[in-house]
């Protein structure tokens, strides 16, 4: 598989969108597509064509599970490995998340200088 | 007297069968008349000779009898057939029409009530018979005045005298049972049977030795003459020679020369009666129309045959003998008569005076007679009247009307019917007391079992009951109606695993049979009903199986027994208590929900601001320094993000755990809502949104923790410049009204969604939680406003006008107000202001009352009590309506509490007024219903009795500590705990520690010592202290109250009725109204108030 190059980082509060980015552009080194809502990743993800999707477990309209279904129904975007990153990471809930068909899942809070080395690890790993 | 058969008839219902019945009296009368009018014609044949002429007849007798016995036709046909006899014996009609005139007037008389036949006779004879027989006798039989009269008066005592007769045999009669039920009679009154004995005694102890002695010079007499002539017979006799004929004239000589004197004649008889010679007068052989009739075996009398009175025939008889001749041929009969008139006559005075001495005799009798029956039986009539109303006294508990008599029986017989008449009249009492307290107690009893349906009714949880046979409901409660959402009668024709989902009969069989084993007491797990509508209902289920009572079973057995083999199967019943487990799911649920959100809500900032601070602790952003100062800046705002969290966090956790503490002072509005304002305005400046006042801040005072209004005041307005779009307007109102003020903050945002309305003032319950980015708010802000606003007294709601999206341009825009109590009610203008200022002066001393009693009878009672003794009082029944009404009114000199008030917020309540106490000298009055008196109360000390529950845990030690509080009692409170296991409660006697300086005993005695001796401000003693009582010391308590602060009595759950015991065993101030009005007196000093509360 490819390395790397671009997420698509879904998630609700502008801070964090700011932080995320940060993290994976400046010292990932990452290319990053910020989305503010599960409907906004859909409606830009066949334009963007991410290698991966961050997707924000808990978010007002479209939550982080909705939002992968509809992603999975789309034949443009069915194959692209999803990580949630969320704060409730109990283990019936990761577990959960793996059934749904997430590719990882990462615990906030999140150390930004490893996040996209995080990432990455989860896309060698499919 | 006697009553007749016409009498009795009256009385009684027509008979059914008319025909038979009138059959039967017509042939009773027949009989009657028959039987009466035979007596009668018999009585008038037989006849009791007085005197010459004079004879006693009794055909009246048969009249008065069928008077008396069988009615008016028996007895006017008894008097015919009487008169029918006189016309025979007398040979004149008169005596026939007088009989039968007697016999109408006495039935008329005895029908119009004069039930006295005898007097009835007496009143006929002396109107009508002796009248009668003047005309008669003097009239048309042309008698002298001396019969006539004699004849008068024997009539009239014949009559009376027969009178007499019948009335005894009448009485007789009706004295045997047998003859009332023959004759249908009832039984004879004692005054009648008094009156007809002494009146039938006296006459015959006075007149029967007359009569007989009379009878005996009669018969003197008249043996006398008998022998006379029989011996002039004789002599003639002698000298008619014997075996030889004799001539009629030797014959003739013979009489002739015998010396008859003029009353004499004689005669001698040949063979076919021819006179052979004569003497004198011979009227019974020579003159035609006489009667002859035997007086003597050898003497006759000849009576003349024609219709003069016999006393008259009698004057004019002729005494007769007659001698056989026997041996001289042609010679049969020698016949001698005397003239009855010398004799007669020589009798005639001592006649009359014997028929008038029996006349006198007769008066003195009916006299005496009458008044014996009066003396005699009066009491006992008095007595018979008496007692028919007897019954109705008895009844009524009055003391009977018994009439006074001398007669010593008549005395002894009314004391012991007043006695009888007392006790059965107080035992009526008792019996109707005691029948009345029955009733009441089934009527408790009926309302006690229809409260105990009724609640049972009314029960929330779901109890529905069902036969062990079919599983068939017979009973569902509303609970079970309102769960399953069918109606009664639709229920009561299911099946109880029907409305489960997961169950068939069969599997419920199974289920159910350990319990008809008994292998089980009881189910409890958890299922889904269906409801009605479709959806499934999580309930939690409690099932038990009661056999039938095994009485029950028996009685059961019988009735279906007849035959047939006994049932098959269990016969108990299913008990099924449902509770509802949806409510419960969706708690936890929000419970989840709010701690997951919470979370989320905590971490979100808390990881901006971790990644942010990594990112620039790093040094990867060195060479980015304008990337590296909007990470500062974005840390920055999230830190306060976080602090703002954390803290509303903590206010919305300390208000609903009621431990946020308000500090209550009184604010004038004016200085209140400034600063509020001034900050929205800076906060919307950012913006542009402008926050205007609409009004004059009125001058009005609040009392209020002014940091927590500042708090509410200023969510709303940053609330609504959050919502404003940019360049808004927010607008501030304030409308005092109705005692209270009313704030509102609006804006023309959005309006807020009509699915989302409901859940406005819930915890993050923001309409779109990207509000939350976008406006910075922690979503706990209306939440914790709407507590704060209640916990001051006060209410907080909502307008809002939504967006129709119907392409009108409606104004869009929400609206939130809050209401407070207004410091010193309503708003008033500057006169009113300085009167008010003045009355709450005065209020200082002498304001009104606050009660605080949740039920309305005992309320209404001391509101009045309150009332009359000159005292205002403002009645609450919860302690949040007596908060708002503490916060409000600045005049409540005194609050009078029911320490039993269910409400939640009683401590909240105590420290309010406890704060204004001090500067107003509000007064503290706690009560407490009487336990042993329905409507009465009881002062309590304020330091409360209180209950515990046994074990005592670490949770009442909160309830402790906030008790002690409220009594004043200091940290370094003296604690006694009286149990006999200490080690039981290891953990909480070492909280307990934290509270005060705790001593155990494990001994009442030492209990006692402690009391006696020391002196704890708090007690908390287990009532069951090894084998003795708790309660045992009471007295020692009572005895040592004053220093004893708060007492606690622990024990097991249905033991809390023990606590009203000793709180009536404890009480303060005693138990009446006046007690607690007396307490409330505005003139007792401050001193004697605090005293007065506690004693």
């Amino acid at each position: 598989m490819s390395d790397l190059t671009t997420v698509m980082c879904v998630e609700d509060d502008p801070d964090l969108q700011d932080v995320i980015a940060l993290a994976l552009e400046d010292v990932g080194g990452l290319t990053v597509d910020v989305r503010g809502s599960g409907e906004a990743a859909l409606a830009a993800v066949a334009a963007v064509s991410p290698d991966l999707i961050l997707l924000d477990v808990m978010m007002p309209g479209m939550d982080g599970m909705a939002t992968l279904q509809a992603l999975r129904k789309m034949p443009t975007a069915a194959d692209i490995p999803v990580v949630f990153m969320t704060a409730k990471v109990q283990p019936d809930e990761i577990a959960a998340y793996r059934e749904a068909g997430a590719a990882g899942t990462l615990s906030k809070p999140f150390d930004p200088m490893t996040l996209a080395d995080d990432l990455r690890r989860i896309y060698q790993r499919i | 007297m006697v009553a007749t058969t016409q009498d009795i008839k009256g009385e009684r219902p027509p008979p059914k069968d008319g025909g038979a019945s009138t059959r039967a009296r017509v042939m009773r009368t027949a009989v009657a008349v028959v039987l009466c009018a035979g007596i009668a014609f018999l009585g008038n044949r037989s006849s009791l000779p007085l005197a010459y002429g004079v004879d006693l007849v009794f055909g009246s007798v048969g009249v008065m009898l069928a008077v008396l016995l069988a009615g008016p036709i028996a007895a006017v046909a008894a008097g015919i057939a009487g008169g029918l006899a006189t016309i025979a014996h007398w040979a004149h009609p008169y005596a026939a029409m007088i009989l039968a005139a007697e016999a109408v007037v006495v039935v008329l008389l005895y029908r119009r009530g004069l039930r006295n036949v005898v007097l009835g006779d007496l009143i006929f004879w002396a109107m009508i018979g002796v009248p009668a027989i003047l005309l008669v006798h003097r009239g048309l039989l042309g008698g002298g005045w001396d019969t006539t009269l004699l004849i008068a008066l024997k009539g009239t005592i014949n009559g009376a005298f027969n009178a007499l007769l019948a009335v005894l045999i009448a009485s007789g009669l009706a004295m045997s049972a047998r003859a009332r039920t023959v004759l249908r009679l009832r039984p004879p009154e004692l005054t009648h049977i008094v009156f007809a004995v002494t009146l039938a005694a006296l006459l015959v102890s006075g007149a029967v030795p007359l009569i007989d002695t009379a009878a005996g010079v009669r018969r003197l007499q008249e043996n006398h003459l008998a022998e006379r002539l029989h011996d002039q017979a004789r002599q003639i006799g002698r000298q008619i020679p014997d075996g030889r004929p004799i001539t009629d004239e030797r014959l003739q000589r013979l009489l002739d020369a015998a010396g008859f004197s003029r009353w004499e004649g004689a005669a001698v008889i040949g063979p076919g009666g021819r006179i052979l010679a004569q003497s004198g007068r011979v009227a019974s052989v020579r003159e035609e129309g006489g009667v002859l009739e035997t007086v003597l075996p050898d003497m006759a009398i000849w009576l003349p045959a024609d219709a003069s009175a016999a006393v008259d025939r009698w004057r004019q008889g002729r005494y007769q003998i007659t001698n056989l001749i026997s041996g001289t041929p042609g010679v049969s009969v020698l016949v001698i008569e005397h003239a009855a008139a010398p004799i007669v006559e020589r009798f005639q005075a001592e006649r009359s005076d014997m028929i008038y001495f029996v006349a006198d005799l007769f008066l003195i009798g009916l006299l005496l007679a009458w008044a014996a029956s009066r003396v005699i039986t009066g009491p006992l009539v008095r007595l018979k009247t008496a007692a028919t109303t007897l019954n109705t006294k008895i009844a009524r508990g009055e003391k009977p009307d018994l009439p006074a008599s001398n007669i010593e029986e008549y005395r002894a017989l009314t004391a012991t019917i007043e006695e009888m008449a007392a006790r059965l009249s107080e035992s009526f009492q008792e019996v109707t007391s005691a029948r009345a307290d029955l009733e009441r107690q089934v009527r408790a009893r009926t309302a006690e079992l229809g409260r105990f349906k009724s609640t049972l009714d009314q029960t929330r949880d779901g109890v529905f009951m069902f036969d062990a046979e079919r599983f068939r409901f017979f009973y569902v409660n509303e609970g079970a109606i309102h769960h399953i959402g069918y109606d009664r009668p639709a229920l009561l024709g299911m099946n109880a695993y029907t409305i489960n989902p997961g169950m068939s009969r069969a599997s419920f069989r199974d289920m159910v049979a350990p319990l008809i084993r008994g292998e089980q007491p009881w189910l409890l797990f958890e299922t889904h009903h269906r409801h009605r509508l479709g959806r499934l209902i999580p309930v939690e289920m409690f099932l038990q199986y009661v056999p039938d009572d095994p009485m029950e079973e028996a009685t059961d057995a019988r009735t279906a027994g007849d035959g047939d083999a006994p049932q098959e199967g269990p016969t108990g019943r299913f008990v099924a208590i449902v509770r509802d487990l949806s409510e419960r799911r969706r708690v936890e649920r929000m419970q989840a929900e709010f701690i997951s959100t919470v979370s989320h809500e905590l971490r979100t900032p808390v990881t901006a601001l971790v990644g942010a601070l990594k990112l620039l602790e790093s040094g990867a952003l060195k060479q980015k320094p304008e990337k590296a100062e909007h990470l500062v800046k974005l840390a920055n705002r999230n830190g306060e993000r976080l602090h703002a969290l954390v803290n509303d966090l903590l206010d919305l956790e300390k208000l609903s755990a009621g431990k946020m503490r308000f500090d209550f002072q009184v604010h004038a509005l004016a200085d209140l809502v400034p600063p509020a304002v001034e900050s929205a305005r800076a906060l919307g400046a950012e913006r542009g949104i402008s926050v205007g006042l609409d009004d004059a801040i009125p001058d009005i005072r609040l009392l209020v923790d002014a940091g927590r209004f500042d708090q509410v005041l200023g969510n709303l307005l940053s609330n609504a410049i959050k919502f404003s779009s940019t360049n808004g307007r927010v607008t501030l109102s304030i409308a005092p009204r109705e005692g209270m003020v009313r704030i509102a903050v609006a804006d023309h945002g959005p309006g807020i969604p009509e699915s989302f309305r409901a859940r406005i003032f819930e915890k993050f319950a923001q309409a779109d939680s990207s509000d939350r980015r976008q406006t910075g708010g922690t979503g706990l802000g209306l939440a914790i406003s709407r507590d704060i606003v209640e916990r001051m007294g006060g209410s907080i709601d909502f307008e809002t006008v939504e967006d129709p999206n119907d392409g009108s341009d409606r104004e869009t825009g929400t609206t939130f107000h809050f209401d407070l109590p207004v410091w010193g009610g309503d708003a008033m203008n500057d006169d009113e202001q300085t009167a008010h200022l003045a009355r709450s002066e005065a209020a200082r001393t002498h304001g009104p009352v606050l009660l605080v009693e949740p039920e309305s009878p005992l309320a209404a009672r001391i509101t009045r009590a309150l009332d009359h003794a000159g005292q205002e009082t403002i009645w609450v029944t919860t302690a949040v309506d007596a908060l708002a009404e503490l916060l409000r009114n600045p005049e409540i000199r005194a609050m009078a509490f029911n320490v039993d008030t269910p409400d939640a917020t009683w401590p909240d309540l105590l420290a309010t007024f406890s704060q204004r106490q001090g500067a107003y000298a509000t007064r503290l009055i706690p009560f407490a219903r009487d336990p042993s008196d329905e409507n009465g109360l009881m002062l309590v000390t304020d330091r409360f009795v209180h209950w515990v529950a046994r074990p005592p845990g670490n949770g009442d030690l909160g309830e402790i500590a906030r008790q002690r509080d409220g009594a004043g009692l200091t940290a370094g409170a003296r604690i006694l705990r009286a149990t006999a296991d200490p080690s039981a409660e290891q953990d909480f006697l070492a909280k307990l520690g934290s509270l005060g300086d705790v001593s155990v005993v494990t001994s009442l005695s030492a209990a006692r010592a402690h009391l006696t001796d020391g002196t704890p401000d708090i007690m908390i003693l287990d009532l069951s202290l090894g084998r003795t009582r708790g309660t045992e010391l009471l007295e020692t308590l009572r005895a040592a109250r004053p220093t004893v602060g708060l007492f606690l009595a622990v024990g097991e759950q249905d033991e809390s009725h023990v606590r009203d015991t000793m709180r009536a065993a404890l009480l303060a101030g005693g138990r009446e109204i006046a007690d607690l009005v007396s307490a409330l007196d505005p003139n007792r000093s401050a001193h004697d108030k605090k005293k007065g509360a506690a004693e």
